[in-house]
């Protein structure tokens, strides 16, 4: 049942303006194109990585640690992918 | 942080006259300079780095608000001025929806946890239907900066 894999990760913010809104729309866009569900909680706030209106709320400056949730299949590669955005603080080869 | 912190009663534009998406910045940032929170010269610049920051990715973000924003020197705290829209403005959203709510943010680089604050008090609230719909019904800058408030005070 690899639909029921749930995926979980601690992440932190490494870049020095935070969770601010373009890393946010990057999460946003990477997990949109995943069928499963993915969550980014700060302590008792969880957000939808989906929604880019509920990661604002997570208002994570740099060295905030966040738990990265992901289940469905094909799971891993989207942790992979979103623990990578984190790692390098935001930082991609082209704007899309 | 409250929306009152940061909103400039006097930057509230509850009626955008018909146009785009740089003519909605022109008139905010114009409305934040004539409030006394950013001067004069500093104004076209102001409105080149957030026309600037758009180019990157639209800041709007869904439900038809948009939250074009910028750090900048020229301030020494997060200020923000609101604009509505009712026939709506184009912002290239990624829902492809027209945008009837504007939060313009101007803050000073150095503090980039402000900032978030900012966004994420302005998030927290545009998640509340009820916030959404009084506000696109306010008809006055006097009903927004009320219902501001009574967003602050949980009383929606």
């Amino acid at each position: 049942m690899s639909d029921a894999v749930i995926h979980r990760r601690t992440v932190t913010v490494v870049n020095e303006q935070g969770l601010h809104f373009r890393p946010c729309q990057l999460i946003a866009l990477a997990a949109q194109q995943f069928s499963g569900s993915v969550v980014l909680s700060r302590g008792s706030t969880r957000a939808d990585a989906k929604s880019l209106l509920e990661l604002l709320t997570l208002a994570a400056e740099r060295g905030t640690n966040l738990e990265l949730e992901v289940s469905g299949s094909e799971g891993s590669e989207l942790i992979e992918k979103v623990s990578q955005l984190f790692a390098s603080g935001f930082q991609t080869p082209s704007q899309p | 942080m409250k929306l009152c912190d940061f909103v400039v009663p006097g930057a509230i534009v509850p009626e955008l006259p018909a146009g785009t998406k740089e003519t909605a910045i022109r008139a905010m940032v114009s409305s934040l300079q004539k409030a006394g929170s950013i001067k004069a010269e500093d104004e076209e610049n102001i409105v080149a780095a957030i026309l600037k920051r758009e180019e990157l990715g639209s800041t709007g973000i869904g439900r038809g608000v948009a939250v074009p924003h910028t750090k900048h020197g020229s301030t020494d705290k997060l200020i923000a001025a609101i604009a509505l829209a009712k026939d709506g403005v184009d912002f290239a959203s990624l829902d492809g929806e027209p945008v009837y709510i504007v939060f313009l943010l101007v803050s000073p680089p150095d503090r980039p946890g402000d900032h978030l604050r900012g966004l994420e008090n302005i998030s927290r609230h545009l998640r509340n239907d009820h916030f959404c719909k009084f506000l696109r019904q306010s008809k006055t800058a006097e009903d927004i900066w009320e219902l501001l408030k009574e967003a602050d005070n949980n009383e929606l």
